[in-house]
């Protein structure tokens, strides 16, 4: 049985593929195992003959112990016919004695010396399973250890759940069915059950408006980027870990242990059970090495080809609950982690924005976290680090209006209506918004406009400043106009923080009012009043 | 299939073979006039004539030691002594004779000759009653067959009379009168050194010889009654010995039991008990346990042979010790 | 006996008898490892006795020197590699030149036991009338093993059934060291025919037309149909029974007288006297088997041991 995996003690034989007597080539696989990450494939180490199975399917065995015998085209197996080669019999028949010897020896002196009586059965399934039997009584004659009473032991010493009956009922409960765990399922059992008992959680949640984080990847998409909204979040999570580096941690004995390589584990659920592979030095990876590493893992976690390197020495794991529509939970620590995200189902809510109730798709966050490695305080900074982060998804580089890539022509908008209402959605290129005449979900058109003529106003006079070498600190602008009817005043007033002389000022703005496209669109009759006021 | 006794099973494999090959020719005392103490071969002398079926002045040496000689030039010797007992009369021409002819003389003859040999305790006291497979095991250039049924006493025997080996085919008295299906096929054949798995189980293997056979079977039924199934194995040859059937059925039961009609002291238990130290030490779960008669000869009065030989109780006895 | 036979029978006397003397030489020199009962004395009978069977014919020799295998025409190389125990001879090693066989001319072998070829030659008596073939059974013995049980049970068995087996003893006085008065109740083993009812005739072993004679005689009986035959050649062990044995249980004088007595010289000066043999032939002959066994021998010292692991091969067939 070959060591898969810093932390693999044995494995279970799964399959034979290979029969004793079956000629087997180098490379081909023989069996299969299953440790407690994956099903693993074991291959021939030489090309010859299957002489020997030394362990039947469902036998667990211990790491460096036998599984089978192959022996090489050419030499003679050690169980020859009897008429010769009988001293090849003897050798191997003492060399595999010999070895389990070795096996039983150590079970032996696993505890102080003391003299173990067990048939060499028993010796030898103890062996198989790691076992001591220094403590175990035999029920054998003369107290020998028989094979039962080796099965009778817990087979892996692994803290046992403590199981829980029920008072016994006046008429018993019985199962229907009889469901075994597979056996990836069964160690996430006695996993979780020592995270859960040994851990201290405390869960923070918040609520994530994704509605830029949406559009950012939209605008990903529209690129020809392959990157899922799930990428996005595993990508702010990362920034988050890294400005958070007490959160990429264990708590171990009174210390916390930081890493600095951020090992992001990927929840997946396949028909095995909850795999976990993992994102190694995912620090390292922008947003589209994020993706493609995710989708990767996630392909191999699904067609059961991960190795235990991949699902080894993570930090900190997402699992995202979004798939099933679940929209929050209360996650489990996969120990010696100190924390582990849940990411509910992103779907449209009522925020209320700026004293407006609005819908945005919006998504909760739960974060459990090692009580002994964080408190509340520093957990909160992550928490509400990774919501800042979706809500203004600026790590993703990418800018509405700079982006000449997200705007397929200039000065050309699509307005569409919006179902038979006043309000029209307004597109350019993959930025829209939208403006209405009936409600507040956006602004009627000639409140737009107003925007617009003062947006333009403080742009003009910004690049005139910046010409003059003038320098504008704070600046902002109020446009107002008659409220009803159509438009006959605007009144717009400058407030500008400068150094600059009155003279200059006004000069400034006398050339940014020229310079301003809206302005110049304003039909003489409509009475423009520009006031300017220093900050 | 037809169901006829062991002891017609052994005729119709010698006229089966007689008339197939007429170089095999079958003497000994009163096999031919009178049919054989046993009546085993009633009638053929009047098939074959006598030249072919004859019967032998009582002398064992001569007439064994011409099976050897007959053998190296051409003929196929079927002998039938009266009793198992009488192959230490001829243990010269047995094992020194027919047993080492083809070795010390390098391979230049095969000895193709059969031993017919009525064994097994019947109240006819210690020189008409061992059941000696043990001692014949221990000399090289011997074949042993020990047929227990009547299916496998023709099948052996056929096969003993086809191999071109000297072979000891033990026939037990007790044996005689028993029934079984056997196929009428005239190339019906059992091959040497296969053993006979004659039940399955996992709970223990119980190792039977001979006339042993169907009081394991009996005691196997027993223990199922009780939640124990065991494995009945009857080697049917022990030479050549099939070693692997009794180590993988002990891999599988851990514990095992030898039952055999002879002298406990390097019986066939101890031959398995050696093999099984030697090559499955480590799927022992208990000590072996062997049922086998003292190391005394075998008593004439009725009582005291059974106190000797093991019987249903006995072996029972040996099982259920060891799956406690 | 024709000249062309005596003649035969004489140059296979005189290589039986010069092929014994090498041995000697070489296991007195340690060149060989085997070890061989000598026949010297005893070459005429063996020689003239086998000279009267057919290649077909069956033959067990006693341990009684090299003649038998001389006479039957095995090629002395072979011999000499049993002796050795080397590859090139008839066993492979199994056997050493105790167990001289050679299947082709009907040497069926020898059994290690004294006494164990009478039950094998009644076999292949039996062997020959059931299958009716045109065959006899020449089983050569000593006084000594005629006192096995087996040589009654068989001579009985044989007579009974009336096997085509001539049973010849050779009668050379001595069993190692018991000789034939101290340990065997009748002065003649031939008589004992009369207890298993069959013909049989003792006669001077030595004297090889007296041996001729009185073996075809039993061989055309037995080959006729007509049953066995014990016959006795009354002849003398010149030297021990082994080569190295120190004879001292006989006195010097029996030794000596018999040595007078060597059928060689006897046989020698009865062929000149019927001028079938004449001095320059009898010095070719003695040349040509010098050189036969000089080659016998190197092509015996060249000849590999066999491969240790052979030990076990040819246990079954």
């Amino acid at each position: 049985m070959p060591k898969l995996g810093h932390t693999m003690t044995e494995g279970t034989v799964l399959k034979w593929h290979k029969h004793a007597g079956d000629q087997v080539r180098e490379g081909e696989t023989v069996l299969t195992v299953e440790t407690d990450k994956a099903e693993i494939e074991i291959e021939s180490p030489a090309a010859g003959v299957l002489a020997r199975v030394l362990a039947d399917e469902g036998v667990v065995v211990a790491v460096g112990l036998p599984l089978g015998e192959i022996v090489r085209a050419g030499e003679s197996a050690s169980e020859a016919a009897p008429a010769t080669a009988f001293d090849k019999e003897a050798s191997s028949a003492a060399q595999n004695s010999a070895a389990h010897d070795a096996a039983s020896t150590s079970t032996l002196n696993a505890s102080a010396g003391k003299r173990v009586v067990a048939s060499p059965r028993a010796k030898r399934l103890a062996a198989e399973r790691g076992l001591d039997l220094s403590s175990v009584a035999g029920s054998g004659p003369n107290g020998l250890i028989t094979e039962d009473d080796v099965r009778k032991i817990s087979a892996v010493g692994v803290h046992a759940a403590p199981s829980i009956s029920p008072a016994a009922a006046a008429r018993p409960l019985v199962a229907s069915r009889r469901e075994k765990l597979t056996r990836i399922q069964a160690v996430g059992a006695r996993n979780l059950t020592a995270s859960w008992s040994a851990i201290p959680h405390f869960v923070q949640m918040v609520r994530v408006d994704m509605s830029r984080a949406l559009a950012a990847r939209s605008a990903i998409k529209g690129s020809g980027g392959r990157v899922t909204i799930t990428d996005v979040i595993l990508a702010a999570t990362v920034i988050a870990l890294k400005e958070n580096p007490r959160v990429n941690a264990s708590y171990s004995e009174g210390e916390r242990l930081i890493y600095d390589e951020i090992n992001l584990g990927i929840a997946v659920d396949t028909p095995d059970g909850l795999l976990v592979p993992v994102i190694h030095d995912a620090g390292a990876l922008d947003v589209a090495g994020i993706s493609a590493r995710a989708a990767e893992l996630t392909e191999r976690a699904r067609s059961k080809q991960l190795r235990p390197a991949d699902m080894e020495n993570t930090t900190f794991t997402v699992s995202n609950l979004g798939a099933s529509g679940i929209e929050n939970g209360t996650p489990v620590i996969f120990a010696p982690q100190a924390a582990l995200m849940f990411v509910g189902a992103i779907h449209d809510q009522v925020l209320a924005i700026d004293g407006r109730a609005e819908v945005r798709p919006a998504m909760q966050l739960a974060i459990a976290y090692d009580h002994r490695a964080l408190d509340g305080a520093s957990a909160s900074h992550f928490t509400t680090r990774v919501r800042a982060l979706l809500e203004a998804p600026d790590f993703l580089g990418l800018n509405a209006t700079a982006n000449p890539a997200a705007v397929t022509r200039h000065r050309e908008v699509t307005i569409d209506a919006i179902g038979d209402s006043l309000k029209t959605r307004v597109t350019y290129g993959s930025l829209s918004w939208t403006l209405s005449a009936e409600d507040a979900s956006g602004p009627d058109p000639v409140s737009s406009f107003l925007g617009a003529l003062g947006s333009c106003l403080l742009m003009s006079l910004r690049v005139a400043a910046r010409a003059r070498n003038l320098t504008i600190g704070k600046s902002s602008v109020t446009a107002r106009a008659n409220e009803k009817g159509h438009l006959r005043e605007i009144q717009v007033e400058l407030q500008v923080e400068t150094g600059a002389g009155d003279d200059q000022l006004h000069r400034l703005v006398e050339v940014a009012e020229r310079g301003c496209h809206i302005r110049a669109m304003i039909r003489d009759e409509i009475a423009v009043a520009l006031k300017v006021t220093r900050i | 299939m037809r169901t006829i006794t062991y002891a017609q099973a052994i005729k119709e494999a010698l006229e089966q073979e007689m008339r197939r090959d007429p170089s095999v020719v079958l003497y000994g005392e009163d096999v031919a006039n009178f049919g054989g103490i046993f009546q085993i071969t009633s009638g053929l002398q009047e098939q074959f004539g006598e030249e072919r079926v004859f019967d032998t002045p009582i002398s064992e040496n001569a007439f064994v030691g011409a099976a050897v000689g007959a053998a190296i030039t051409g003929l196929r010797p079927v002998v039938e002594l009266q009793f198992a007992d009488f192959l230490f009369t001829t243990g010269d021409e047995i094992v020194l004779k027919a047993g080492m002819w083809r070795y010390v003389h390098g391979g230049a003859y095969k000895v193709p000759m059969v031993v017919r040999c009525p064994s097994g305790a019947a109240g006819v006291g210690p020189e008409h009653g061992q059941c000696p497979e043990a001692f014949f095991m221990h000399s090289p250039g011997l074949r042993i067959v020990s047929p227990s049924t009547p299916a496998d006493a023709k099948g052996l025997l056929k096969s003993a009379i086809r191999d071109d080996n000297p072979v000891l085919y033990f026939e037990h008295k007790l044996l005689y009168a028993t029934k079984g299906e056997v196929p009428e096929d005239p190339d019906y054949l059992v091959p040497l050194g296969k053993a006979a798995v004659r039940r399955e189980g996992d709970a223990l293997t119980l190792v039977a010889i001979s006339a042993m056979v169907p009081k394991a079977l009996k005691v196997a039924e027993r223990l199922a009654k009780e939640g124990h199934n065991i494995e009945v194995i009857d080697p049917r040859s022990l030479n050549p010995f099939d070693r692997p059937a009794i180590i993988e059925s002990v891999k599988k039961t851990g514990k095992i039991v030898v039952a055999e009609e002879s002298y406990k002291t390097l019986g066939v238990g101890a031959e398995i008990g050696a093999m099984l130290i030697e090559e499955a030490l480590e799927y022992l779960d208990r000590p072996l346990k062997r049922v086998a008669m003292p190391d005394v000869p075998i008593p004439t009065a009725a009582v005291l042979e059974q106190f000797v030989i093991p019987n249903e109780e006995k072996i029972y006895a040996a099982c259920r010790e060891l799956l406690a | 006996m024709d000249n062309k036979l005596k003649l035969d029978i004489y140059k296979k006397i005189i290589l039986s008898r010069r092929l014994e003397e090498r041995i000697a030489e070489l296991i007195k020199a340690g060149q060989v490892g085997g070890f061989m009962h000598p026949g010297v004395g005893q070459e005429a009978l063996q020689v003239a006795a086998i000279a009267t069977l057919r290649p077909s014919d069956y033959m067990l020799y006693a341990h009684r020197g090299v003649a038998y295998w001389v006479a039957r025409g095995i090629p002395i190389e072979k011999v000499l590699c049993d002796l050795a125990g080397r590859e090139g001879g008839t066993n492979h090693g199994k056997g050493g030149v105790m167990h001289v066989v050679y299947p082709e001319l009907g040497v069926l072998g020898a059994s290690g036991t004294l006494g164990g070829c009478f039950p094998i030659a009644a076999g292949a008596g039996l062997s020959i009338k059931v299958k009716h073939e045109d065959k006899v059974v020449l089983c050569f013995f000593g006084d000594g093993t005629s006192n096995r049980g087996t040589f009654h049970e068989s001579l009985n068995f044989c007579a009974v059934r009336k096997l085509p087996v001539v049973f010849l003893c050779e009668n050379n006085g001595w069993a190692v060291s018991m000789s034939t008065e101290k340990s065997t109740a009748v002065k003649d083993i031939a008589d004992r025919r009369h207890g298993y009812a069959m013909p049989g005739k003792t006669f001077d072993g030595n004297d090889v037309e007296q041996v001729f004679d009185a073996v075809n005689q039993a061989i055309k009986h037995a080959r006729a149909g007509n049953g066995p035959s014990l016959l006795e050649a009354k002849t003398y062990r010149l030297w021990g029974h082994w080569i190295g044995d120190p004879d001292s249980y006989r006195s010097r004088e029996e030794v000596e007288k018999h040595w007078r007595r060597d059928p060689i010289p006897i046989y020698e000066r009865k062929l000149m006297d019927e001028k079938v043999l004449v001095e320059s032939i009898k010095a070719e002959i003695d040349e040509d088997a010098r050189v036969q066994i000089d080659r016998a021998i190197e092509f015996m010292q060249n000849q590999p041991s066999p491969n240790p692991e052979s030990a076990l091969d040819d246990v079954y067939a």
